[in-house]
């Protein structure tokens, strides 16, 4: 019986490796291609990547993507949480009956292609031309609304975590007003799911290409898509950067997490 | 610190159909603690939350320290409260917590005005702990101390023993009271726990569907119930069938008087409770001991007496002589008893 139960816990602990190598096959292979492919040519394109005045200088269009990219993620983390943090904490304390409403319309974006956000987007971002000029960061509207479902999940999981309603009113019963509850109150304790948010929101806009390409503004992924018509190994290294940067943040997320976890 | 007088004058709140405020008077004199009393949704804790603010009344007014304080904001009531559930703020610790509140009023020596409280509530050892390292007690001891930190002008307190356990319990309300008495601070302490209302409170007023039915010490309370809502409510009581004579009520031949004057009759329910009534062995006796249920010093006795069943409360040491089955007379106490059906006062 004991030998029985040992042969399975190898069959399975076996099958467990398969798995996990297949899978981490299927995620690293194109990964290696690329690393081996942007490599060719001495890795000029890996040194031009840590060089930012030569990067700047050789491909200019890259590196005003990367800063609209870094500028409309930071912006958009920004109005996303200002909109949205207060927005939850209100439908909470005051209007529970909205909770679904609202859920519902935070995840619509999920559920529209980006091509049918650019339909309805077009119009709207002609005015925003009008009253703003056609700066690449106007983009943060768009992308504010595109983020809506990660960053509502994120937040709202965090607030599920907390009894808001009397942790609210305990504050206010002791001379908090609406500003401070929010700020020393209820911010300090859903930090990680603002983060988590933050953090979404960021790998998400550096990965974005239909809206900026469709309005016609520039970013990280336009300006590789460009890259690549005219180098191709740059191209794919900027593109690997990104994809590391995005890992980089998620990994910084859960480790973070894990941390918050720990400390309880 | 002197309590001040609170008044609340005719104070109205609904929620839809419900009307879970309807013309509630109440009045605490400067350093009085009240507790409310009375099943879910009399109206108890709305009309707490409609004093600290965080509720708005549809009509009426609040009255503290003789200012009108009906529309100030919760954060300008200068008020300490202590939830039902805990609400210490996870982030911070037992001591940081209770700086909180001395902190926004701008207060100097903060540490040590906060260490005075927490050693005041007996829990000073814990300063540094979170909410998440202390007993569900100690997090009430804390929210106590906080919420007393401030010097309120009044404490307000919405069943902060009701998530703890029986021992816990009331060890902390009398605690409560230590304190209470000790700073001085007018409170109102809402509650359905009848023990803890009439253990605590100077005066106790049982609220039912938004308004007070009485409002008088714990003992009038029990002993002299002002409505059959009440003493109904308050311990337990026997519904005996009587008849109305010479201004009293006659209940198995033994005339008792009324707590409030009744014009109905002459047939009428009275409200007896279990320790007006005792229990005698009589070979001759009407009724039949159907089960005892010990208590520790006392014990309960069913008595079956024709198709009435009553509930007597004797002292434990008289149990052996009324075993299951013995015939026995009952004899009532005539203290006042209360009618079923009479309206509130």
């Amino acid at each position: 019986m004991a030998g029985l139960i040992a042969r399975r816990a190898r069959r399975q602990r076996a099958f467990r490796w398969i798995v996990l190598v297949l899978l981490g096959a299927f995620f690293l292979l194109p990964l290696i291609a690329m690393v081996e492919f942007a490599s060719r040519g001495g890795g000029q394109s890996w040194r031009l990547l840590v060089d930012w005045p030569q990067l700047r200088e050789t491909y200019p269009d890259l590196a005003s993507g990367i800063v609209a990219s870094l500028g409309q993620a930071v912006l958009t983390a920004l109005l996303m949480l200002v909109l949205l943090v207060p927005t939850a904490v209100w439908v909470r304390l005051r209007l529970p009956g909205l909770r679904r409403l609202i859920e519902f319309i935070c995840l619509l974006p999920l559920t529209i292609p980006a091509i049918v956000l650019v339909v309805g987007l077009a119009p709207v971002y002609a005015w925003v031309n009008y009253f703003l000029g056609g700066s690449s960061l106007t983009l943060t509207f768009a992308y504010t609304i595109l983020v809506l479902p990660y960053a509502y999940r994120s937040i709202d999981t965090g607030l599920s975590a907390i009894d808001v309603k009397t942790l609210a009113e305990a504050a206010r019963s002791l001379g908090a007003g609406w500003g401070r509850v929010m700020w020393r109150v209820v911010l300090p304790n859903i930090r990680s799911a603002v983060l988590s948010a933050a953090f979404l929101t960021v790998a998400l806009v550096l990965g974005e290409f239909t809206i900026a390409s469709l309005l016609h503004r520039d970013n990280l992924q336009v300006a590789i898509e460009l890259l690549g018509k005219s180098s191709a190994t740059m191209s794919v290294a900027v593109s690997l950067a990104a994809l590391v940067l995005a890992f980089i943040l998620l990994l910084l997320l859960s480790l973070f997490g894990e941390r918050r976890k720990a400390s309880r | 610190m002197t309590g001040v007088a609170v008044h609340l004058n005719d104070l109205r709140r609904s929620f839809g159909a419900l009307h879970a405020l309807d013309g509630l008077d109440l009045s605490l004199v400067p350093g009085e603690l009240i507790a409310l009393l009375g099943p879910s949704g009399c109206g108890k804790t709305t009309a707490l939350r409609v004093l600290a603010g965080l509720e708005d009344a549809d009509s009426g007014r609040v009255l503290v320290d003789g200012k009108d304080i009906t529309g100030l904001p919760a954060n300008r009531r200068d008020m300490g409260m202590v939830f039902q559930a805990y609400s210490l703020f996870p982030h911070l610790t037992a001591l940081q917590n209770v700086e909180f509140g001395l902190k926004l009023r701008g207060r100097k020596a903060t540490t040590t005005r906060a260490n005075e409280m927490l050693e005041l509530v007996g829990i000073g050892a814990f300063a540094a702990r979170y909410a998440n390292q202390l007993s569900g007690g100690q997090q009430q001891r804390v929210a106590l101390a906080r919420a007393l930190a401030i010097q309120p002008k009044v404490l307000l307190l919405d069943e902060p023993l009701s998530a703890l356990d029986a021992k816990v319990r009331v060890q902390l309300r009398d605690e409560i009271r230590r304190i209470q008495t000790e700073v001085g601070t007018t409170t109102l302490f809402v509650t359905h726990d009848q023990e803890e209302a009439l253990a605590v409170a100077d005066r106790v007023g049982v609220m039912r569907a938004g308004r007070l039915e009485q409002l008088a010490p714990p003992a009038e309370v029990y002993l002299q119930p002002a409505t059959a809502f009440v003493a109904d409510f308050v311990g337990l009581s026997n519904r005996l069938p009587g008849r109305i004579e010479d201004g009293g009520v006659t209940v198995f031949g033994t005339r008792l008087p009324l707590v409030t004057p009744t014009t109905r009759g002459p047939e009428v329910t009275a409200l007896v409770r279990p320790e007006s009534v005792d229990v005698v062995p009589d070979p001759d006796g009407t009724g039949r001991v159907l089960t005892t249920s010990f208590l520790g010093p006392t014990s309960r006795v069913t008595v079956e007496v024709g198709e009435t069943l009553v509930l007597a409360q004797i002292a434990s040491g008289r149990v052996g002589e009324l075993a299951a089955g013995t015939p026995v007379r009952l004899e009532l106490r005539p203290v006042p008893v209360a009618l079923d059906g009479d309206a509130a006062s």
